[in-house]
C-alpha cells in the first residue's frame, strides 16, 4: 500500500512540477551542446532554435583549429583531477582509519575543527593561498595548487572513509592477524578490497573537484601553458561589447563537460548517496 | 613497553600525513590572512610589511569605488536570492518525489543533480549564452512570443536576477538531495497515523513531514547561505563583477583589490570579513551536521 494516497489532482501537479525542473536542469545544456555542435555559420542572430545540421567541425577546431586552446590545457586539468584524486583518497584513508580503528578524545576535536573549515568554499581560500604562495616563494607553482584542493576535499574524504572503514567487520582484521598476516598484508589483502567503493566515491569527488579547478589557477599560476581549460577558455570571451566566440566556447566547454559526466554517470548511484551526507564541499 | 608506546602512536601516525597538508593548505593560510589583513602588504612587497592597524578595514568601508554599501547589497540580494529559490524548489521537488517509487526516483535525482558536478566556470559560461543578447535562449522564446529582447546582463536588477537564477540551477540539487535523504528518514509509522486519522495530505506535511525534516532544511539553509556568499566562479565568468561594478560581491572584490589592484590588506580584510561570518554560520552548521550525520550513518 502507498503511505500516502494522492488524488488525481495531485498526482498532476506532481507530475507538472517534475517534469519543470527536469526542463529547467536540461534546457540550458542542450541549449550549450546545440550551440556547440551546429556550424559557426548558423550561430548568428537571429537563431533557430533547432539546428539544420550538427557538427564536430566546433569540437575540432578548439583542440587543433588556429584559434585552438589546443590539448594542453585539459590535459594540464586531467593532471589536476588525478593528482588531486590521488592525493586526497591516500589522505583520506590514513585520516579516515585512524579516526575509525582507534578511540582518540582529541580526534573528536579534531574532526570538529577540520569540518567546520571544509564548509568554506574554495573562493574565501583565493586570497589566503596567494598570500601563502607568495610569501613562501611557492606562487606559481601547480603542484602546490593541487595540494591546495586535495586538502579541500580531504575533510569530506576522511568523514566518508571513517564510515566505511567503521563497516568492515574488525575481526576480519583479527583473523587475519591470527593466521599470521602482518599489518602490512592484513592492510592490502583484507581491508583495502573492502574499502575500494569508499575510496573510489572519494577520489572521484577529489577528481571532480580537479578538474574543474577555476579561481585558484586563475590567480596563483600567471604561465599559461601550465593553465587548465576553464581559465583557457577565456581566450574565447571579449571582455567589451559582442563578440564572444561563442560556438569555440561551447565546444570548448563541452569538451570540459565529458569527463566530469562520465564519471557522474559510472558512480552517480553511489554519489547520490555520499552528495546527501557531504553537500557541503562544493558551495 | 615499547608495544604499548607504538600501540599509543599507530593512529597519530597515521594522521600525520592529512593533518600536515589541512594544516599547510586549510589552516595555514587563514591564520596569515588575519595577519595581512593589518599590515601594509602588496603584492611583491609581502616581507617586512608595516603595521596599519584598522586601515584596511577603514579603507574597505568607506571605498567610492565601488562604495561598499552596493558591494554588500548585491552580495546579500545575490546569496538571500539563491538561498530561497535553492530552498524552495529544493524542497517543494523533494516532498513531490517523496511518493514515486524508489527506482524512479534516484534516476530522477541523478538528473536533477548533473549541475553539481559542472564546474562552476563552465556553469557561468552556460547561463552567459543563455542570456545572450544575440544568440541566447532566454530572447529568442521572448521573441518567439512576441515580447520585445531584454538585455539581461548590463542592468543592475536583471543581472542579479539572472546570476541567481543560474546560481539556484547550479546548487538546487543538492538541497534536494539532503532533503530527500531526510525525507527518507521520517518514521512510516507517523505518516500512517496521519493516514488513519483521516488527515488530507496538505496536513500530513504540514504537520508531520516538515516538522519531521526541519533540521535537514536548515542544514541545506546554512549550505546554500555559505555557498551563496562564495561563490565566485560562476558570477565571475558570467559578468565580471560588471557592469560598472554592479554585480560585485565581497567574493569578487577580495579577488580584484588582490590579484588586479595588488592590495593584498585591502584583499586580506575584505577576506576576514566574509570569513567571520561565513565562520559562525559554520558553527551552526556543524551542531547540526553531528545531529543529522548521526541518524544517517
Amino acid at each position: 500500500m502507498d503511505l500516502i494516497r494522492l488524488s488525481v489532482v495531485q498526482r498532476t501537479l506532481r507530475l507538472i512540477l517534475i517534469v519543470l525542473a527536469l526542463l529547467f536542469t536540461i534546457t540550458p545544456l542542450l541549449w550549450i551542446i546545440s550551440i556547440g555542435l551546429r556550424p559557426g555559420s548558423q550561430a548568428i542572430f537571429p537563431i533557430s532554435i533547432l539546428p539544420s545540421s550538427l557538427t564536430l567541425d566546433n569540437v575540432y577546431a578548439v583542440l587543433f583549429g588556429p584559434n585552438a586552446i589546443g590539448l594542453t590545457p585539459y590535459q594540464n586539468a586531467a593532471v589536476y583531477g588525478i593528482t588531486a584524486a590521488v592525493t586526497t583518497a591516500i589522505a583520506s584513508s590514513l585520516g579516515g582509519y585512524a579516526l575509525a580503528r582507534y578511540d582518540l578524545k582529541a580526534g573528536q576535536a579534531v574532526l570538529i575543527v577540520i569540518l567546520a573549515l571544509s564548509f568554506l568554499p574554495a573562493a574565501s581560500r583565493i586570497v589566503p593561498l596567494f598570500i601563502l604562495l607568495s610569501a613562501s616563494g611557492h606562487y606559481g607553482d601547480p603542484l602546490f595548487v593541487t595540494l591546495a584542493y586535495a586538502a579541500g576535499s580531504t575533510p569530506l574524504g576522511i568523514w566518508l572513509m571513517a564510515g566505511t572503514f567503521r563497516q568492515i567487520p574488525i575481526r576480519l582484521e583479527q583473523a587475519a592477524r591470527i593466521d599470521g598476516a602482518g599489518a602490512f598484508l592484513t592492510m592490502r589483502r583484507v581491508i583495502l578490497p573492502l574499502a575500494i567503493p569508499g575510496i573510489l566515491v572519494v577520489a572521484t569527488l577529489a577528481f571532480i573537484d580537479g578538474w574543474n579547478a577555476y579561481s585558484l589557477p586563475l590567480i596563483l599560476i600567471p604561465k599559461d601553458t601550465a593553465q587548465p581549460y576553464t581559465v583557457a577558455l577565456q581566450a574565447y570571451i571579449r571582455e567589451v561589447g559582442f563578440g564572444n566566440n561563442w560556438s569555440l566556447l561551447s565546444a570548448g566547454s563541452l569538451v570540459g563537460l565529458v569527463p566530469v559526466l562520465v564519471v557522474f554517470a559510472l558512480l552517480q548511484r553511489r554519489l547520490v548517496r555520499v552528495g546527501g551526507l557531504g553537500s557541503a564541499i562544493r558551495g | 613497553m615499547v608495544r604499548r608506546v607504538v600501540a599509543r602512536a599507530t593512529p597519530w601516525l597515521l594522521l600525520v600525513a592529512p593533518l600536515v597538508l589541512l594544516f599547510l593548505f586549510l589552516l595555514l593560510p587563514y591564520l596569515l590572512t588575519f595577519y595581512y589583513s593589518v599590515t601594509g602588504a602588496t603584492i611583491g612587497h609581502l616581507s617586512n610589511v608595516p603595521l596599519v592597524g584598522s586601515a584596511n578595514f577603514q579603507a574597505v568601508l568607506t571605498s567610492r569605488n565601488p562604495p561598499f554599501p552596493g558591494v554588500l547589497f548585491v552580495t546579500a540580494a545575490f546569496t538571500v536570492g539563491t538561498l530561497v529559490g535553492s530552498l524552495v524548489l529544493g524542497t517543494v521537488l523533494a516532498l513531490a518525489l517523496y511518493t514515486v517509487p524508489a527506482g524512479r526516483r534516484s534516476a530522477l535525482l541523478a538528473v536533477y543533480l548533473i549541475p553539481w558536478v559542472i564546474a562552476g566556470v563552465v556553469i557561468g559560461y552556460t547561463w552567459k549564452l543563455m542570456y545572450d543578447p544575440e544568440i541566447g535562449l532566454a530572447n529568442t522564446l521572448l521573441e518567439a512570443v512576441g515580447v520585445s529582447p531584454v538585455s539581461w546582463l548590463s542592468d543592475r536588477a536583471t543581472s542579479i536576477a539572472a546570476l541567481v537564477v543560474a546560481n539556484v540551477w547550479a546548487g538546487y540539487g543538492i538541497v534536494l538531495l539532503v532533503i530527500s535523504a531526510a525525507l527518507a528518514n521520517v518514521p512510516p509509522n507517523l505518516i500512517l497515523a496521519g493516514q488513519v486519522d483521516g488527515a488530507p495530505v496538505a496536513r500530513i506535511v504540514r504537520r508531520i513531514i516538515l516538522p519531521a525534516i526541519r533540521p535537514a532544511v536548515l542544514l541545506a539553509a546554512l549550505v546554500a547561505l555559505v555557498g551563496g556568499l562564495n561563490t565566485f566562479d560562476l558570477i565571475y565568468a558570467m559578468t565580471k563583477g560588471g557592469p560598472l561594478y554592479q554585480t560585485e560581491t565581497m567574493a569578487l572584490e577580495m579577488y580584484r583589490l588582490t590579484a588586479l589592484k595588488g592590495s593584498i590588506g585591502q584583499g586580506a580584510a575584505v577576506t576576514v570579513i566574509l570569513f567571520t561570518i561565513s565562520l559562525l554560520l559554520a558553527v551552526i552548521y556543524v551542531v547540526l551536521w553531528r545531529r543529522e550525520a548521526r541518524k544517517w550513518t
